[in-house]
């Protein structure tokens, strides 16, 4: 049960001291308003995120400058109507959502004889300004990225998608940490089951604290243990702007910079924001690109081994010479020879992630080509293996999501084993299991598969976007996500005669 | 939205069929027919087939319960049946598979450890309605797109260094038309399994237009590719189609056994087919109201093609097995289903 706001600011002031004890950064500070300074008012706010009330300059001081100017009756009848100018001034009624408003970065003013607690927005926390990101650049497009702020990327979507038809749906998280989730989707293009699934994964937990949507992720997913990632992540606006428009949902999640897009299937992995704006052959070329990028990132280690191992006789007789030539002096079996060699890839990584960035390249070129050289100088692998294992992580690099990545390279030691001990077959064993495992995958019941399983589906319109990419005049339909009797992204407007769209045909265009 | 209703489109139907017969069908089913009695056998029994299938299909509704339109002992009867099949088919399949291997992929390994391998993966696989329909779907394509490259070499190939087409048209033996009946039995017996077909028809969704033809097109298209199979093998005047592929080139020469990618890929629908085995053992049950799962069948099917084999060396007789026991059976219960159906009708 939530305690109302008493007309009595000592009352109120006591509950606030009692639970602010011990937060030094959070200040209270006793005010006096009226000409005669009769009416007392405390101010409570997070240090930081709020400016000098004493400058004149700021709306805050200008009100506070104000309110002191006025008689007591006028103090609170402007409380009550709001009439200080402030453009974000909310009367809230309980204690506890003042606690919640001013944990927010807001200011709250309590003051004696009024029975609300007002709510004024402020700067709020400090934090980065909008920049762009590192992880998912692109030569064509937006530069934009995302922020640790939720509300700034908010406001970036919106900047895209500039209709009342964008809903954005805040939810909190965390019973510690309050954090404040945002949803947007658009509201004639989703499918409210879609959305109770996603509110309801939301409250399933209770967790203590949420400080970046991955935990939500986890939490939320339909297949956890699955290593394949079923919301697709972005740092760019554009892309989430995008995925609202093909009917999904947004997620964003304050104090992070990264966007969950839901659904999720596998073709959004291989999808980036270019291809769209690019033309369409240069894009399907490049899809293709990466599919094969893929194929080469789980599979290329283990048939290496398969064929090197087992199935010699199926190369021409002088690549099997120049092999065995390479792999002279080696002492360890081609096993453990790719297995060593794809492991400390891995280390190279992962130091060249933590490295300060000044120094994460040198990581790369120590790790790369000196240790890489004096490695095959001193016999202990192949220059075959190297070869091997820096094309299938160059393969790894073209995925355009790193989760994805993560994925495959995980799965790529599974073919690993499978090749080194069962040849051919083994890897054959893996192809089949993995695809039965994509199989059953879904994310928000929509098969992980899809597009590639969709045809045949009742009522599936294809929205020509798998393998290869359609003319952008032919892509007529949105993809399987949006409701379908809202499927029509675009259609040529008549040359003669035409008519203005309105109303509901609107919604149809984007 | 996508709902988990346990249907399947046509399409999946079609693709399940497709890569269920292929690898099965090509490496060992079209031996006996690689003649010319046998190219016109092909051809009448995928007519006979198609008119099969066609039948099968009007009888959907009491294989989809079959206590209710024959009563409790012929369902528990037919359950029997069905399970036999598939446990018999399933461990001849482990057998044949793992000989195979060993000959061509790893030879080091023993047989019962293929097997197991084998069949922990078939078991991995998807075993979801939806999923293996999903599965069949993007694996199809690839399979089919390879394997059909693969054959088109292994024809150009052969057209380069055997007689030609030529020779199928101008050899002197004589064609018999109860030679071509008898082998019209023997392939409708190889493939009496599409009397399962049923088990896969049901799952599709009833307001799907093409209901029916996904079936029949895919024993059609099944049809083509053991004709092209067939043809090949005659060509060559091989036993076994991979036989064939060992000696096709690829240009550029980049391959040399071509044989290995080509069992690799047709591997695939071997497993494909086992998985299917265990998977429709289950749903068979499931017609009676028994939940078995897929795993007694593995077991068995991996004990008839390890131990069981090693004992009675029993999967020599599994093609006359069909012919003299299976195929007969399975008419009859079709014939069964129709009567049942109709007296359905005649009470309402």
């Amino acid at each position: 049960m939530e305690k109302k706001v008493s007309v009595l600011l000592q009352e109120n002031a006591s509950w606030f001291r009692k639970q602010c004890e011990g937060c030094a950064d959070i200040k209270l500070q006793t005010m006096y308003f009226g000409k005669d300074s009769e009416v007392e008012a405390l101010a409570i706010y997070v240090e930081n995120t709020v400016p000098n009330l004493i400058l004149e300059e700021s709306s805050l001081g200008r009100m506070m400058i104000r309110l002191s100017q006025m008689k007591v009756d006028e103090v609170y009848e402007a409380l009550e109507k709001n009439s200080l100018g402030l453009s974000e001034a909310q009367p809230l009624e309980t204690l506890e959502d003042g606690m919640r408003a001013m944990l927010a970065g807001n200011l709250i003013l309590l003051v004696d004889g009024f029975d609300k607690i007002l709510k004024i927005g402020s700067k709020g926390y400090p934090g980065r300004s909008v920049d762009q990101t590192d992880t998912e650049k692109v030569l064509r497009g937006s530069n934009e990225g995302f922020t640790e702020s939720v509300k700034k990327n908010t406001a970036l979507i919106r900047k895209r998608i500039r209709s009342t038809g964008l809903k954005v749906e805040e939810v909190m998280a965390g019973t510690r940490s309050h954090t404040q989730m945002v949803l947007l989707y658009m509201d004639d293009l989703v499918y409210p089951e879609l959305l109770e699934q996603m509110r309801r994964g939301l409250q399933k937990f209770q967790v203590d604290g949420v400080l970046d949507s991955g935990i939500v992720e986890q939490l939320t997913e339909e297949s956890w243990i699955s290593p394949f990632p079923q919301y697709q992540t972005t740092e760019r606006p554009d892309l989430a702007a995008m995925a609202v428009l093909d009917g999904r949902v947004v997620l964003l999640c304050d104090n992070s910079p990264v966007a969950l897009l839901l659904p999720s299937v596998l073709q959004d992995f291989m999808n980036v924001t270019e291809d769209r704006y690019n033309r369409f052959e240069i894009t399907s070329f490049e899809r293709l690109i990466r599919y094969g990028a893929v194929l080469f990132s789980f599979l290329l280690s283990g048939l290496y081994l398969a064929v090197i191992d087992f199935h010699t006789m199926i190369l021409p007789t002088n690549l099997i010479l120049s092999f065995a030539a390479a792999r002279q002096g080696v002492p360890f079996p081609s096993l453990l020879e790719v297995l060593f060699m794809e492991l400390a890839f891995e280390m190279i990584r992962e130091a060249g992630i933590r490295m300060p960035g000044a120094l994460s390249g040198t990581i790369g070129i120590v790790g790369g080509l000196i240790i890489g050289d004096a490695a095959v100088s001193a016999n202990l692998v192949s220059p075959m293996a190297v070869v091997v294992v820096a094309l299938s992580a160059l393969s790894a690099f073209a995925i355009p999501n790193e989760e994805c990545t993560s994925a495959f390279r995980l799965i790529k030691y599974g073919f690993i084993l499978l090749g080194g001990t069962l040849g051919m077959y083994g890897i054959l064993l893996g192809c089949y299991l993995l695809l039965g495992h994509l199989a059953k995958l879904t994310s928000f019941q929509i098969p992980y598969l899809v597009p590639f399983t969709a045809k045949g589906v009742a009522g599936y319109q294809d929205e020509r976007n798998r393998l290869l990419r359609a003319p952008m005049r032919w892509m007529n339909y949105r993809p399987i996500y949006a409701r379908r009797e809202q499927r029509i992204r675009l259609r040529e407007k008549r040359k003669t005669g035409e008519r203005e769209t309105s109303g509901k045909e609107e919604n149809h265009v984007c | 939205m996508f709902a988990d209703n346990e249907r399947i489109s046509w399409l999946q139907v079609r693709c399940q069929l497709l890569l269920t017969g292929l690898g099965v069908g090509l490496l060992w089913g079209i031996v006996p027919f690689a003649n010319r009695e046998g190219f016109f056998a092909i051809v009448a029994g995928t007519l006979g087939m198609s008119l099969w299938s066609g039948i099968l299909r009007r009888q959907m509704t009491v294989f989809q319960n079959p206590e209710k339109y024959m009563g409790k002992v012929p369902a528990w009867m037919l359950l029997g049946v069905w399970e036999s099949y598939l446990l018999l088919t399933g461990g001849w399949l482990i057998v044949q598979v793992t000989n195979l291997l060993q000959r061509y992929l790893i030879s080091g390994m023993q047989g019962e450890w293929i097997a197991l391998f084998l069949v922990l993966a078939a078991l991995g696989g998807a075993h979801h309605i939806q999923a293996r329909g999903r599965m069949a779907q993007v694996a199809w394509p690839v399979i089919g797109w390879i394997v059909g490259i693969l054959l088109l070499f292994a024809a150009v190939s052969s057209g380069v260094r055997g007689e030609g087409i030529a020779s199928v048209f101008s050899e002197k033996t004589e064609l018999s038309l109860g030679g071509i009946l008898n082998q019209t039995i023997h392939y409708l017996a190889y493939a009496s399994g599409i009397s399962l077909l049923m088990l896969l028809e049901i799952q599709v969704n009833a307001k799907e237009k093409n209901h029916g033809r996904g079936a029949a097109k895919a024993v059609g298209e099944l049809g083509l590719w053991f004709f092209c199979g067939a043809l090949i093998l005659y060509w060559n005047r091989c036993d076994h189609l991979l036989d064939v592929m060992a000696g096709v080139e690829l240009p550029g020469g980049f391959l040399r056994r071509v044989d290995l990618i080509f069992l690799t890929v047709l591997l695939f629908s071997l497993l494909f087919t086992l998985g299917s085995i265990f998977f429709y053992s289950g749903y068979a049950a499931r017609r009676v109201g028994i939940s078995l799962g897929r795993w007694p069948s593995a077991v068995l099917c991996f004990w008839l093609g390890t131990i069981g084999e090693q004992q009675w060396r029993w999967s020599n007789a599994y093609p006359k097995m069909l012919r003299m026991i299976f195929f007969p059976v399975f008419l009859i219960i079709t014939g069964c289903a129709a009567w049942a159906r109709r007296r359905s009708y005649e009470k309402k």
